[in-house]
């Protein structure tokens, strides 16, 4: 059974990565601002880097064990590294890139449909034939784990859609452990089966896409996914009756009880949680005054910057509706779906609010 | 004003130029093509000819051999006192030829560091042709070490990872990786030890003599023949020059080589596929 377990300290430059996983046959995709140590957690698992303490192993394999002394080379270690940036060898050609691992390349060249290129130097292929050399040079030895690191950033847009499909399939093909880091919150969210978000060498928050995009743990997660992000509304929490009123904003609404904090605090709504319309708000919403701003038509929807009093906050409207710069409107809140934010911890205190 | 200073700056470089090609000139404009080949007939040139030939071709080889391989390591490796290490490789580089002749009679000399120990296993090197090997090597191979080193580092490292990560071991990397990427620049190198060591002169003359046919290079016998036979020198020099020159353009072309690569692979088209 394909697992990779790790629990470790690694010293880096601006601070110790410290972190924790345990990660089965599935990807895992590690997000994060570059810094935030990513690609050091991938350079640990492969050898790559050595860390002062902890452990990780691969299956019943331990490739790492401080406290034993246990150190796996590199080559002894049963990965599949596909590089930022591909690192192919410039003085091999693709065929010789690939069976650089041993093995045979004529099956896997014809599976990823670059049989053609097999006598090209990289040097003469595009991004995308690139990497896909990269992606089978890692196959070809079969391993236990792949390790990913930002594979499908360089290519353009309408590319690294298709080579989400495909990772996600090779995945699902492979049964193996993936490991997948990328600074790109949608690129995770396509292909994980756990996002792992990093903030400054540590775990911010784990869990399924979906879990982490509907509750984040604070503020910084929040940010983190979703495009455009989420809105920010700074404001006063009383701890007493559970209500929060925004600043130079005509908007409260009410925490349920359990929820506690008291002070600053934000509340948080998701572009697409928010709604223009032309009445003031029917019940279970709240809504203010605003002015339209800008207006980006996507075709399949619309964003609009809406301004209410000093803010501007991001609409994401479905379809296409139409409206003109400068235009009164009202902003309607969908309550239930709101964030509310400790002020000075940024922790989440709760989702959910009524009018 | 500034015509002014444009004509200084061109009157500069035309002196500068005509400084440094006037001598080279005169020697040519001196020796006929045809007195060229003559010389190379005489018996002092052809038996100089043969000892650097030898020599040089023994020095360089083991240089190569013991160099590459070092220069490797220093590239990769961080260690406490590497640069301490690098500075004491480069040392020879700004010592006086004649300096490393008599540092090389110091230690290998009868009366030497390691004189009684050589002398008990019955080797005397001074005066012989491996002294003359000692002494090329000794001053050409920091040229090859500097040079070896920086096209070691130049290597990516994100290469020899992906080697490793592909099952690789150390000797592999070495082997199928770094070596080759490193060609260009180990020919660099080697060429500029090369010719470092065909013309090394003051080392040689001290450590090992003038003997002709035996020790006597050609850069040796350039001041031998210009006490006797001033054409002869002249014939020897020219020599000189041309192989010189040709180990210059094959240095620019390992550099115009390297420079098209890297731009072949920066800025290749990476479109969609």
């Amino acid at each position: 059974m394909a697992s990779i377990r790790l629990d470790l300290s690694l010293p880096l430059r601006a601070f110790d990565l410290e972190l924790a996983l345990d990660a089965g046959p599935e990807t895992v995709a590690l997000v994060g601002p570059s810094g935030a140590g990513k690609t050091s957690v991938l350079r640990a698992i492969a050898g790559l880097a050595r860390p002062a303490r902890g452990t990780i192993s691969c299956g019943d394999e331990i490739w790492f064990n401080a406290d034993r002394r246990i150190d796996r080379r590199p080559e002894e270690r049963s990965v599949g590294f596909v590089f930022q940036e591909y690192a192919l060898f410039p003085h091999l050609n693709v065929e010789q890139n690939v069976t650089f691992g041993g093995a045979r390349a004529d099956r896997l060249l014809w599976r990823l449909h670059i049989e053609h290129l097999a006598k090209a130097k990289p040097s003469e292929l595009s991004g995308g034939e690139r990497q896909r050399v990269a992606i089978g040079r890692a196959l070809v030895r079969e391993p236990n784990a792949y390790l990913m690191d930002e594979p499908i950033s360089a290519l353009d847009a309408r590319l690294r859609e298709e080579m989400r499909v495909e990772l996600n399939r090779l995945q699902r093909q492979l049964k193996h452990t993936f490991v997948h880091v990328t600074h790109d919150q949608e690129e995770a969210m396509a292909v994980a089966d756990r996002l792992c978000i990093m903030k400054g060498g540590r775990i911010a928050q784990i869990g399924t896409p979906l879990d982490v995009y509907n509750a984040p743990v604070d503020r910084y997660v929040a940010r983190q996914l979703g495009s455009p992000p989420m809105n920010f509304i700074s404001g006063h929490l009383d701890g007493t009756n559970g209500r929060f009123t925004a600043e130079n904003m005509p908007l409260a609404a009410a925490a349920p009880a359990a929820a506690g904090g008291n002070g600053p605090a934000w509340l948080g709504i998701r572009p697409e949680d928010l709604a223009i319309a032309h009445e003031p708000a029917r019940t279970g919403t709240a809504s203010v005054p605003a002015a339209i701003y800008e207006i980006e038509p996507l075709g399949a929807m619309t964003i609009v910057d809406v301004k209410a009093s000093d803010h501007i906050l991001k609409a994401q409207l479905p379809g296409q509706p139409r409206f003109s710069q400068g235009e009164a409107v009202q902003l309607v809140f969908d309550l239930a779906k709101c964030h509310l934010f400790d002020g000075s911890s940024e922790r989440r205190l709760t989702t959910g609010l009524t009018v | 004003m500034r015509a002014l200073f444009a004509a200084l700056l061109a009157v500069a470089t035309a002196i500068a130029l005509a400084f440094l090609l006037l001598p080279i000139a005169a020697i040519f404009l001196r020796v006929p093509p045809g007195d060229l080949v003559g010389a190379l007939g005489h018996r002092a040139t052809r038996d100089a000819l043969v000892v650097s030939l030898e020599t040089s071709a023994i020095a360089h080889v083991a240089v190569l051999l013991i160099g590459t391989p070092a220069a490797y390591l220093l590239a990769r490796r961080r260690f406490r006192g590497r640069s301490a290490v690098l500075t004491l490789i480069e040392l020879p580089l700004v010592l006086p030829p004649a300096v490393a002749g008599i540092a090389l009679l110091a230690a290998f000399g009868r009366a030497g560091l390691l004189g009684g120990e050589l002398d008990a296993l019955g080797v005397q090197i001074p005066f012989t042709q491996a002294a003359v090997v000692l002494a090329v090597a000794f001053v050409e191979s920091p040229f090859y070490f500097r040079g070896a080193i920086a096209a070691f580092e130049a290597v990516d490292g994100t290469l020899v990872d992906a080697a490793r990560t592909l099952g690789a071991g150390p000797a592999r990397v070495f082997a199928r990786v770094a070596l080759p990427l490193a060609a260009g620049g180990l020919g660099a190198a080697s060429a500029l030890a090369l010719a470092r060591g065909l013309g090394e002169f003051g080392a040689t003359i001290i450590f090992a003599g003038s003997l002709q046919g035996v020790t006597q290079t050609l850069p040796l016998a350039v001041y031998a023949q210009f006490e006797q036979d001033f054409d002869t020198a002249l014939a020897i020099s020219a020599l000189f020059i041309v192989v010189g020159a040709l180990l210059l353009v094959t240095l620019k072309l390992y550099g115009w080589l390297r420079f098209a690569s890297i731009f072949r692979s920066r800025f290749a088209p990476s479109t969609s596929s």
